[in-house]
């Protein structure tokens, strides 16, 4: 499956390079069978195990992996917006290089914990709107860069609006993944907030997104949009990495991922 | 709305406070300190100002959900944190009375008004997995799945069966058990251990070496070790005694290891006697078959590349792991919980018992009761923890936290008006 898996990556950098020569037709038939490859391989790791995988990082990285093609749908296909379109490959590509580098293990088991209704929603929620903020964030920066580079030639606020029309979609479904763990984590232990690392990264992780939508909204403080974003970002990539891999911020009750 | 920002910034700044690392720990105390609370509830006001200040339209019914489920789950919160009733306790399978009261943190009795106890606890285990070990740092597990191959060291050796619980018997050994007393290559006696061996042999000092006992699995005399005889041999071993005329000694032989003094504790204490060493020969074969018994061990047959069959049995001592090679070792992983429930039986004054099950992730509500199963006794099967909860305010914060999640929905998705 690590070949599956590299091949998928591959197809993903190809796609972007296709799509910088102008081959859009064939940058989009790589990303498509980059996205495709990415989830056969969720499903069949699903279908060997009889249960989903999402209990470590490889797998979580690789459903992210997948998760560039909805995005691809909504955004590009649905609404319209072509010129986002060379985002999404590189969305995908990256989960994927993570995914190559956690250790693959293929005989996990469902500890009786997860085993919940909650379990496949609150982390499919979260993996979409992980990558559409990974997505957000990318054409964030992107925008920033480009403008820098042009001599403010380029007027980053297209960019800027795209990434506010992707974090709209992305911001609810991280509400609810983190409402529903809340919900969840009343059922199996009668609280439903701990203060728990992980927990709490994500409060704040949702809280500075949060910070970022009120200052869109209001015109006095609209010029801190971006550095909420930027901080949000940050706060993401640490619920998301570095509380599963640095021991010293571990969560006690997150610690099957 | 700007002060609503700078209070989520500030909140943010001390959660932040409570979750980076610091030296000596207790970081955590910030997210029950007033200085938070205090920051919350100001938001909460913020937030009830806010949506109060707006007109209540169809189009607008996101921003009011979401911000009123944000005031209701800080007052349901509130409420917990005032009145909640909280704890773990241990409920002792076939106890001698029920429980009825519990004694709290701060010396106070709760009645909970009916009577608790745990007839029956029951545990589902995956089966467990092979562990393929490949020097000393690189470990590979792999499901075992009948009919599959695994590649070790280069080699494929095939997974021929996969029984969940076995009956073993029929035990064929390549020899015969010996029990060798003196040092080689002229030891002072060969004891054959076939069942028929003599119980005790005179030793050339006048003391008198008595077998006691032949095992399949030798007792470890550890405390905690659940020691169980197995019908096939494990762990053979040897209890040996050496008597001499005014003192004994107590001697543990496992097969092809050293002897091991049991007693007396001061080897000084003890009669000298010569080297003993029980020898064991390598297993030809051995019967599997499926059985009913949930004691019964997991058992994995194995093809190695050179056509020799192994078995690994789970807890098996000499059949607990393989040396496949040079440098791979397998070994059958620790079976991972799948399941686990009780049975509890609930008394209450004028009422017959009710038979209820607890099963980890579905609580039950009895009385004012919410009950969680947590934990169970891993040793024994004795005891479980479950956790008692009366949150009064537990309602209001779910309901605010549906709101909230449904409120978020329709502000992002539902369709915008157009300005013009």
């Amino acid at each position: 499956m690590k070949l599956h898996i590299s091949i998928a990556l591959a197809l993903y950098v190809i796609s972007v390079l296709l799509r910088s020569l102008r081959r859009s037709r064939l940058s989009f038939i790589a990303f498509l069978l980059a996205s495709h490859l990415a989830m056969i391989v969720v499903a069949h790791d699903w279908r060997v195990s009889g249960q989903p995988p999402f209990s470590s990082m490889h797998h979580v990285m690789l459903v992210l992996g997948a998760c560039a093609l909805p995005g691809y749908a909504i955004f590009v296909m649905g609404r319209g917006m072509r010129w986002m379109a060379p985002v999404f490959p590189v969305a995908g590509a990256l989960p994927l290089v993570l995914a190559l580098v956690f250790r693959r293990d293929e005989a996990w088991h469902l500890a009786p914990a997860l085993q919940s209704p909650w379990f496949v929603p609150h982390v499919i929620a979260y993996m979409v709107s992980y990558s559409l903020a990974l997505i957000a964030f990318l054409l964030l920066v992107g925008g920033a860069v480009r403008s820098r580079i042009s001599a403010g030639a380029f007027d980053p606020s297209t960019w800027e609006s795209g990434s506010y029309e992707i974090l709209s979609v992305g911001f609810p479904l991280m509400t609810f993944g983190m409402l529903s763990g809340a919900l969840w984590a009343n059922q199996i232990w009668g609280d439903y907030w701990s203060w728990d690392p992980k927990e709490t990264w994500s409060l704040i992780t949702w809280f500075l997104y949060l910070c970022y939508f009120h200052c869109r909204k209001h015109g006095a403080l609209r010029k801190y949009a971006n550095l909420a974003h930027g901080l949000a970002f940050a706060a993401l990539l640490t619920t998301f990495l570095m509380v599963n891999l640095l021991p010293k911020l571990a969560s006690k009750l997150h610690s099957y991922v | 709305m700007p002060f609503a920002v700078v209070l989520m910034g500030l909140s943010v700044l001390l959660m932040l406070t409570g979750v980076l690392p610091v030296r000596g720990g207790g970081q955590d105390a910030v997210f029950l300190s007033p200085v938070l609370a205090f920051i919350l509830a100001l938001l909460g006001l913020s937030t009830f100002a806010c949506a109060v200040r707006r007109r209540v339209s169809l189009r607008g019914i996101g921003f009011h959900l979401t911000h009123f489920s944000v005031v209701l789950i800080m007052i349901g919160a509130l409420v917990g944190v005032i009145f909640e009733k909280k704890f773990d306790c241990r409920l002792q399978r076939n106890a001698a009375k029920p429980l009825q009261k519990i004694q709290m943190g701060d010396g106070s009795i709760v009645d909970l008004g009916f009577g608790l106890s745990l007839s029956a606890f029951r545990l589902e285990k995956y089966p467990p997995n092979l562990v393929v070990r490949c020097g000393e740092d690189e470990e590979v597990e792999h499901r075992l799945v009948e009919g599959s191959e695994i590649s070790v060291s280069g080699e494929m050796v095939k997974i021929t069966r996969v029984v969940p619980r076995a009956a073993i018997s029929d035990v064929k050994l390549a020899g015969t058990p010996e029990l060798v007393v003196g040092d080689e290559p002229s030891p002072l006696a060969r004891i054959s251990i076939d069942g028929d061996q003599p119980s005790e042999m005179a030793l050339p000092d006048g003391s008198t070496l008595f077998i006691a006992r032949v095992y399949n699995n030798l007792p470890t005399m550890q405390m905690g070790h659940q020691f169980r005889e197995t019908s096939f041999p494990s762990r053979p071993g040897i209890i040996a005694h050496v008597i001499a005329s005014n003192s004994m000694a107590i001697i543990a032989l496992e097969a092809d290891k050293p002897a091991k003094l049991l007693s007396p504790s001061d080897p000084a204490l003890a009669p000298e006697f010569p080297t003993l060493r029980y020898t064991f020969p390598d297993i030809l074969s051995l019967a599997i078959e499926p059985s009913e018994d949930p004691a019964a061990p997991f058992v994995a047959e194995l093809l190695m590349a050179d056509g020799i069959r192994q078995f690994l049995i789970e807890g098996g001592g000499r059949f607990g792991s393989y040396q496949a090679g040079e440098d791979s070792v397998l070994t059958l992983g620790r079976a991972q919980d799948r399941r686990y429930e009780a049975d509890l039986q609930i008394t209450r004054h004028g009422e017959a018992p009710l038979e209820t099950t607890l099963v980890i992730n579905k609580p039950l509500d009895i009385a004012r009761w919410r009950l969680y199963l947590n934990s169970y006794d891993a040793k024994a099967h004795e005891h479980i923890t479950i956790t008692l909860r009366n949150d009064p305010g537990d309602t209001a914060v779910v309901i605010g936290l549906l709101g909230l999640m449904i409120g978020t929905a329709l502000i992002f998705f539902l369709p915008k008006r157009k300005s013009s």
